[in-house]
């Protein structure tokens, strides 16, 4: 993972923008062009490690920013039968909060140490991302 | 004596009434009163039982009235709170989406370059 993170750094952000083309050859180039949806599935699998180890039972994980105004929270849990059964949480940023979403019209406001959580889940996100995938210094925005 | 139990509602609620009067802490000075109060023709019992209600909620801080003012300041400090983070979230988002677009625009550029290069 580590080592694919750093070839694709390597191979979408070059420092030297005046670097002559020939120096550029076939082992350099782009597998292909990212899409957004590739980079969502990238970051994703950052988002996924900030919350540690997975817990025993969770199969799969994943944490991502969809667009400007939702984040999605998905598990993947093996029960006691052997049964896999997937939870999707939807998180929508409105102006007057953060309403999380779940199966069966579940609808609740974050609020206290869940809301704090959340945030810090978001802000740790921005910060793995920016430097392991954007090559790029969160708190400045200039490249690492 | 009649067993309905509205009766026996209104006298447990009598007897309820009677037992929160003994605890409500003595009333040693009606400083709440004012002539305002004689000019509006408030008797002497309207006047004891305003003076005891402004003496629990100086002295019990667990008053209806402060509880309700202390809930309603929570719940717009907790409002202001939510609509704070929102829009720490969308900023981190933005941000994020800037990224994106760029390494796109990046890879693409790239692309370019290197079927250039390869022509060339």
């Amino acid at each position: 993972m580590t080592s694919m993170l750093k070839n694709m750094r390597r191979l979408l952000f070059t420092d030297d923008k005046t670097e002559p083309l020939l120096k550029l050859t076939k082992r350099d180039k782009p597998i292909k062009r990212f899409t957004e949806r590739e980079l969502i599935q990238l970051e994703s699998q950052v988002g996924a490690k900030i919350f540690g180890k997975l817990p025993e039972g969770v199969r799969r994980r994943e944490f991502f920013n969809l667009d400007l105004n939702t984040w999605i929270w998905h598990e993947e849990v093996v029960d006691e039968k052997g049964e896999i059964k997937e939870q999707t949480t939807k998180y929508e940023v409105q102006p007057r909060g953060i309403l999380k979403i779940q199966p069966n019209y579940k609808y609740s406001y974050l609020e206290g140490a869940e809301l704090h959580n959340f945030v810090l889940a978001v802000k740790n996100y921005y910060e793995q991302v920016s430097k392991r995938i954007y090559n790029q210094d969160p708190t400045t925005g200039k490249p690492i | 004596m009649n067993s309905s139990p509205f009766n026996t509602s209104v006298e447990a609620a009598r007897k309820d009434a009677l037992q929160a009067a003994e605890q409500v802490t003595p009333v040693s000075s009606y400083e709440g009163l004012t002539d305002y109060d004689v000019q509006m023709g408030r008797t002497q019992a309207e006047n004891e039982a305003r003076a005891k209600t402004l003496s629990r909620a100086a002295t019990n801080p667990n008053a209806q009235g402060a509880l309700i003012q202390e809930q309603a300041s929570a719940k717009e400090a907790a409002a202001k709170d939510a609509e704070k983070w929102a829009e720490a979230v969308l900023h981190m988002a933005m941000l994020i989406e800037y990224m994106r677009r760029s390494a796109i625009d990046n890879s693409k550029k790239n692309q370019e370059n290197v079927d250039l290069g390869e022509k060339s």
